[in-house]
């Protein structure tokens, strides 16, 4: 059981999450829901405990021990998976080597080559990808749906118990998508796992159908409920719960645009 | 044919052939010079310094109606000097892959020449440059005249993890024909922060990530090691070796 008490988190020095409480049990899945730039992603890097997120104030605990005393390998050792937004390219280092690493510090004898082998294709013909995935660097020249996908297989073969999808729905087409939740639906009832799923498609969410849901804004759980509330906010955006409950969203910071002016060459010095 | 060479006490090594061989030469004396006459074959050379001292490298020589390919590994602790001067004769092909770990001091200049016409040079290298590490490599490719219809090729890829002290590569082209093919490319870069936290988060610490981007970043694949005798001895020193420096 994954337990947030009144966290509190900070981005240089902008607090993002101003005092969030979450509690994920094995076989939740909860929708993490709101407008961007409001703390949703935060929020499940908060847990993973990327270094540029700062905890301030509050506690995360996980089957009682206190998360965020724990390094970021470790966090995922303890069972986390954070199936990123933007997942990061590794040139060199191929898939196969990259999961079989990861596999093998979490058991005390290196996994067998045969087993890995056997499963890490079953993995790969399940979500479709190309049969030599194994053998390309990670998520190196991967389009990115691909990268999405590539994903779910690391969380197919590292079987945690909480996972944290971070849009795993952009970038993946139709069919993808029903692969995809498939996927991740077949292996929540196998592991029976916990999940947090951030997502801004109700195609996602009925494919999974989460049995909670979450609205932040401003950092903040502003409303909560379950599958309805999902199926009220892709009807109605989130305007009616900004009414109601008498809050505005954080204006997501839009870059400053500087203008060079105009290199255009001026007629009159042309023919001068 | 394979064949094995421990370089212990005596420090002058010719190596000349004239079929088809595989050489490992396992460094473990302070100064080598490697004089190499190799004609009429296919020949792969290995040379691995074992040694925990300072050494000196010298090879020079020519290769003549060969296909040679020849791989330098260094991943001491110590000082590394390497002068590599090779001429490359009638209808050869020169490959060459060096690979360099570096958490100390290591110069190396290498200075290939197409002596005539239709001759081929690669030159691939890999240098990981470590905390303390200093490097200087310099790879100077020279096509003399005459030597049309040759190529000259050379790659040096260098990865600094944790500011090394100085990293100077310096890739040279001399050509002085026309109708041939020549190219040089640079590439360095650091270790990206984030792609440790995306190995972190999936269980590697930051010492494994590290690692696992060092091996495949410099080392070739156990297939290769298999090809040479001794090779898989050597791998497994090697990685050692590997985590050893990558954990200090």
């Amino acid at each position: 059981m994954l337990v947030i008490k009144d966290l509190h988190v900070s981005v240089e020095d902008k607090e993002i999450l101003k005092g969030l409480d979450l509690v994920v049990k094995p076989l939740e899945i909860h929708a993490i829901m709101g407008p961007n730039g409001n703390g949703k992603s935060t929020l499940l890097q908060t847990i993973m405990g990327n270094p540029n997120y700062v905890v301030t104030k509050g506690s995360i605990t996980y089957n009682g021990q206190d998360v965020l005393a724990m390094s970021v390998d470790e966090r995922s050792k303890a069972g986390l998976f954070l199936a990123m937004q933007y997942p990061k390219e590794i040139p060199g280092v191929t898939n196969s080597d990259f999961l079989r690493a990861a596999m093998n510090v979490r058991s005390e004898k290196p996994v067998s080559l045969f087993k890995f082998i056997k499963e890490m294709d079953k993995s790969i013909t399940k979500l479709k990808m190309k049969e030599d995935l194994a053998h390309r660097f990670v998520n190196d020249g991967f389009s990115g749906g691909e990268k999405k996908r590539n994903e779910i297989l690391q969380m197919m073969m590292l079987k945690p118990s909480i996972a944290m999808l971070d849009e795993i729905d952009s970038g993946l087409d139709v069919d993808a998508i029903k692969l995809v939740s498939d996927a991740i639906l077949d292996l929540y009832k196998e592991e029976e796992m916990g999940l947090l799923v951030v997502s801004h498609y109700e195609r996602f969410f009925t494919m999974i159908h989460p049995t909670h849901a979450h609205v932040i804004v401003d950092g903040k759980i502003v409303c909560e409920g379950d599958y309805e509330l999902v199926e009220k906010i892709d009807t109605d955006g989130y305007d009616w719960l900004y009414k109601e409950l008498n809050i505005r969203p954080k204006e997501q910071e839009k870059p400053l645009v500087y203008s060079l002016g105009t290199c255009a060459n001026n007629k009159r010095n042309l023919y001068e | 044919m394979s064949k094995v060479l421990e370089i212990l006490d005596e420090n002058v090594v010719h190596l000349s052939a004239k079929k088809d061989e595989t050489f490992t030469l396992i460094l473990n004396s302070p100064k080598l010079v490697l004089d190499y006459a190799l004609e009429d074959g296919f020949y792969k050379i290995l040379i691995y310094n074992r040694g925990d001292f300072d050494v000196e490298v010298f090879d020079q020589g020519f290769i003549k109606n060969a296909n040679v390919e020849i791989t330098y590994l260094e991943l001491s602790s110590f000082k590394y000097l390497q002068k590599s001067h090779l001429s490359i004769l009638d209808h050869s092909s020169l490959t060459i892959h060096s690979i360099y770990l570096i958490n100390t001091y290591k110069e190396i200049h290498f200075d290939i020449v197409n002596k005539v016409a239709h001759t081929d040079v690669s030159i691939d290298n890999s240098a990981v440059c470590l905390k303390n590490g200093e490097l200087s490599l310099k790879v100077e490719g020279t096509i003399v005249k005459g030597a049309h219809g040759s190529t000259h090729y050379q790659r040096s890829h260098c990865l600094t993890v944790e500011k090394p002290k100085k990293a100077f590569v310096a890739p040279i082209l001399n050509i002085d024909e026309n109708d041939v093919k020549a190219s040089h490319s640079l590439s360095s870069g650091t270790i990206d922060e984030e792609v440790l936290y995306y190995m972190n988060a999936r269980g590697l610490t930051r010492t494994n990530a590290i690692l696992l981007m060092i091996q495949s970043y410099l080392l070739p694949d156990e297939a290769f090691f298999k090809t040479f005798e001794k090779g898989e001895e050597i791998l497994k020193e090697v990685e050692g070796k590997v985590l050893a420096l990558c954990s200090m």
